[in-house]
């Protein structure tokens, strides 16, 4: 008697545990592993090898059926489905991928129906997934393909057999990052990349087929168990909130399974963060905690956190998280958030309004870069046309400015009722001295014949005339008129066609009768096209 | 038991006739300054050239196509010229109407003019006096439909031209509709219960299109016959609706992946978006407030010799080339994932002046290091977890991002494996 032989008979009639899947795992991969585990708690080893010989093992063999594909197409075909397949075998380290002429283990054919993208009406790849029996154990995967418009690409045929391989290895579909945020065309530009993520799942799903393999082979027992996942809620509803905070949630997960729940979140938005993985014993709760930081964040939120399991039944779950998310405060100024300064300086008022139901108290203000001082003081009554409650903004700054446009923060400091320091309010503002052009600088963009741009020329405190309007094209209509605003001037450029195509750079120069400022020279730049 | 796998994707959707009168609503907006996927890996969604792509294949000559406001996320130099790009990039896509909203609105007049220029017009506020100096018009007419825009933030900074109050503009634009004998539609700068209120306030009107954050709604809600609808933010997708027999149907989201191709004049606009970005020096200009003294990798890598070598293979050790190659090392957006302490007086400039702090360095996750190679026995720098990483590898930019995944790229120091496990 050999070595192996005696070994078997030792261990015959052993139970061994079963094996953990991983989170991610293919519900029908999983159900066929407790099928396999079923029937090993009942010595029916026969039936065990049956389910078992649908689950990948040392060899995996896939046929390719190219009798549709026009002639032209099939060694390119051919070849991405085989590169497809090396993929997963160089990722996965555990097993082998053989071609063969018949009765793979997966069959993959192409049909020429046509499949369209309902809301595109582009044509689509379509992977079929047809019923798979134990009696028969192989896959077919059938590839639709819109060969006649040349929507498929080669890229569409790797794409589509990696997904292939992938659920037959045990890929639940959806961490598949080209799948990841939900219905998508297989139809990409670039191949996918097999992540090591996903290449981990696919070697636990192998390692567990084989653990039950071993098992089944040397006749032991297995008791199955299967973990199964509960949440306490079915969505995190976080309500109002407001713009600058970071604001902690969480979950609870329940395993009412047998087995060890593993579990790994993935949430939709950059502004939420969690737990990466969870794992959690038979019977236990485990808590699943993140946050969301509101500051990029407005209005309306509607995001969700993918949960991959490894209960079979709920490999993939999306959990809705929602809130109202405010600005705390609103900033009341009757002018524009452009500041133009005289040279003996300038005093303007703005008021900040808190939200009644995020009171802060203002503390000190600043003015980035800029000779000033911005002070604040509680306010109540009046300003433009409605009643306020809140802080009246002194914003005193100094003449005496370089003439250029400065493009900077009014940064205001502020603490909670309980004297704690929260995040400064942050205002964009621009500060410039003297008769200021708004914009700076004119882009015209694609210019052709009979198009028309305008800018202002502005200086509030000081009256001023335009004189003369000048640009270095003569191919430029120019028209200067007063505004119903004190100082303020509209130009109007017109163009008229006849420049030379392409790039062009150039300068409008607007004459004042200001003695001190004659000339305000705005840059221009545009494409003419026609 | 017979063990079944699932179909994986549905079947074709047959060509249907097209009947007369029939309109298609393509609607976008709250793209929040993101023009373009950013390009950290794939597969990105959304940004303005494919966008173009989508409204010619999608839309047809008669289709309205709506740009509601939140285009941008602040008042800052980028923001305008953001601006600036989207405007002409609407005009290029045939884009019927944008609404000016209150962040677009806090730019100033100046602005306002440009980007009437821009986008040839397209501008409404229905808010602002007809009259105003801006030339924006107060709605757009199209077809069977009088287009209105709105915006529920309160004091608004046009309040120079500033004539009425929301519900009293869309009362007009209502009154304007029934007068023409057509259907009002609205763009609101305002979220879903604001859009609520105004659809039982104004149920002659047959679609609000409001912003929400995040992914746009599966559904399209129904207040009586008025249906609210919002593309989600960011512009990763449009709506798709057409409008038939007095009645809105076929609602379709439509995620703008890479099967949509860049539009060609588009992609102009985007890279004189770039080209205006680096001449106007955005990054280098960059209000910078946080005072902190970075050491540079460098300097780190004298004692740390086993982590600078994990770090030399690692592709942050190049994450600056990686911009440079396709022309976004000046974008400020771009750069502070890229080099080390952008917001800091002593953080990264440029590769000129401060070479040490090009790229993600050992500062970037770490912290300014400039105490603890001074003091190196007395002020250390914390040990980081995966909450580091995902300041930048968010799923916006980093899309399938994991931390167990991604740090073995980059695995160092003592303890990893506890971390990786």
């Amino acid at each position: 008697m050999n070595l192996l032989l005696l070994a078997t008979v030792l261990l015959q009639g052993k139970t061994v545990a079963a094996p953990v899947m991983p989170p991610g795992a293919h519900s029908n991969f999983h159900q066929a592993i407790l099928e396999a585990e079923e029937r090993l708690s009942k010595s029916d080893f026969s039936g065990a090898a049956s389910w078992l010989s649908m689950l990948p093992g040392d060899t995996i063999t896939y046929s390719v059926d190219l009798s549709r594909v026009p002639a032209g197409m099939r060694t390119s075909f051919s070849t991405e489905i085989d590169q497809a397949a090396r993929a997963w075998q160089s990722k996965a380290k555990v097993f082998s991928m053989q071609r063969v002429s018949t009765k793979g283990h997966i069959r993959i054919f192409f049909t020429n129906s046509v499949s369209r993208d309902p809301t595109t009406q582009n044509a689509r790849s379509v992977v079929l997934m047809p019923g798979l029996d134990p009696a028969s154990p192989y896959m077919e995967s059938g590839i639709a393909l819109n060969w006649e418009t040349g929507a498929a690409t080669e890229q569409d045929v790797y794409n589509a057999s990696a997904k292939v391989f992938g659920e037959y290895l045990g890929m639940c579909s959806m961490p598949f990052e080209i799948f990841s945020t939900g219905p998508r065309q297989i139809s990409s530009t670039s191949r996918v990349i097999i992540s090591d993520t996903e290449a981990s799942i696919v070697r636990a799903c192998w390692e567990a087929a084989d653990k039950v393999r071993k098992a089944t082979k040397a006749k032991n027992k297995m008791t199955p168990s299967r973990p199964r996942l509960g949440l306490d809620t079915e969505s995190i509803e976080m309500g109002k909130l407001f713009v600058g905070n970071i604001v902690p949630f969480g979950f609870g997960v329940t395993n009412e399974g047998d087995a060890p729940l593993k579990v790994a979140l993935r949430p939709d938005c950059g502004c939420l963060t969690t737990l990466p993985r969870l794992e959690v014993e038979p019977g236990r709760t485990g808590l699943a905690t993140g946050s969301m930081d509101t500051t990029p964040v407005k209005g309306d939120f509607s995001h969700t956190i993918m949960i991959f399991s490894n209960d079979p039944e709920r490999p993939m779950i999306q959990l809705p998280i929602r809130a109202v998310v405010k600005i705390p405060h609103r900033i009341l100024r009757k002018e524009e958030n452009f500041f133009i300064v005289p040279k003996s300086g300038v005093d303007a008022e703005a008021v900040v309004v808190p939200d009644a139901e995020y009171p802060f108290k203002l503390l000190d203000g600043e003015l980035i870069g800029v000779p000033s001082k911005v002070t604040g003081t509680p306010f109540e009554g009046e300003y433009m046309g409605e009643v306020v409650k809140g802080y009246k903004l002194k914003i005193h700054i100094d003449g005496n400015l370089a003439l250029r446009r400065i493009g900077t923060q009014i940064r205001i400091g502020r603490q909670s009722p309980t004297g704690e320091r929260m995040n400064p309010i942050i205002w964009d503002v621009r500060v410039q001295q003297g008769i200021v052009a708004d914009p700076e600088s004119v882009n015209l963009g694609s210019l052709e014949s009979g198009m028309e741009s305008s800018l202002f020329v502005d200086r509030p405190y000081t009256k001023f005339a335009v004189t003369k309007l000048e640009v270095n094209d003569p191919n430029f209509t120019l028209k200067s008129e007063p505004t119903k605003l004190e100082g303020r001037f509209k130009i109007t450029l017109k163009y008229r066609g006849g420049s030379p195509l392409g790039n062009w750079r150039g300068t409008l120069k607007i004459h004042t009768d200001d003695a001190g400022q004659p000339v305000v020279t705005v840059p221009l730049e545009a494409t003419f096209i026609r | 038991m017979k063990l079944l796998f699932l179909a994986a994707g549905a079947l074709a959707v047959g060509a249907s006739m097209i009947p007369a009168k029939r309109t298609t609503f393509l609607l976008s907006g709250n793209l929040l300054g993101s023009l373009a996927p950013c390009g950290c890996s794939s597969p990105m969604t959304g940004g303005i050239k494919r966008r173009a792509t989508a409204f010619k294949q999608l839309g047809g000559a008669n289709a309205i196509i709506l740009e509601n406001a939140g285009l941008i996320k602040d008042g800052s130099r980028q923001s305008i010229l953001k601006m600036e790009a989207i405007a002409e990039a609407d005009r290029k896509a045939n884009v019927t109407a944008i609404n000016l909203g209150g962040v677009e609105s806090s730019l100033g007049g100046g602005t306002a003019l440009s980007l009437q220029g821009l986008s040839q017009r397209r501008l409404i506020a229905s808010q602002l006096a007809s009259d105003n100096s801006l030339g924006v018009s107060r709605w757009a007419y199209r077809g069977d439909f009088v287009i209105g825009g709105v915006s529920s933030l309160e004091g608004a900074t046009l309040a120079q031209e500033q004539a009425q109050s929301m519900n009293q503009a869309v009362a007009e634009l209502v009154k304007e509709s029934e007068s023409r004998k057509r259907f009002p539609v609205l763009m609101l700068d305002g979220d879903q219960a604001k859009a609520e209120a105004l659809a039982a306030a104004f149920p002659q009107l047959v679609l609000i299109q409001y912003q929400s954050s995040g992914s746009s709604s599966r559904s399209p809600e129904k207040v009586g016959k008025t249906w609210l609808v919002s593309p989600g933010s960011e512009g990763k997708s449009i709506l798709k609706l057409t409008w038939e027999g007095n009645k809105f149907s076929g609602y379709q989201v439509i995620e703008l992946g890479p099967g949509f191709a860049d539009e060609p004049k588009v992609s102009l606009t985007y890279k004189d978006y770039l080209g205006r970005v680096q001449r106007e020096k955005l990054f280098e200009n960059r209000v910078r407030t946080v005072t902190e003294s970075f050491s540079g990798t460098a300097t780190c890598a004298k004692c740390h010799a086993a982590e600078a070598k994990v770090w030399a293979g690692s592709s942050h050790s190049h994450a600056l080339k990686t911009l440079e190659l396709v022309g976004h090392q000046v974008d400020p957006d771009c750069v502070k994932c890229h080099t080390v302490g952008t917001d800091s007086i002593g953080g990264f400039e440029s590769r000129k002046l401060t070479p040490q702090l090009a790229n993600v360095g050992c500062e970037s996750c770490h912290g300014a290091g400039a105490a603890h190679s001074d003091s190196p026995k007395k002020v250390h720098l914390p040990r980081l977890g995966g909450a580091a990483c995902m300041s930048c590898h968010v799923p916006d930019h980093s899309p399938g991002f994991e931390f167990s995944t991604g740090w073995k790229k980059v695995m160092h120091g003592q303890g990893v494996q506890r971390v990786d496990k």
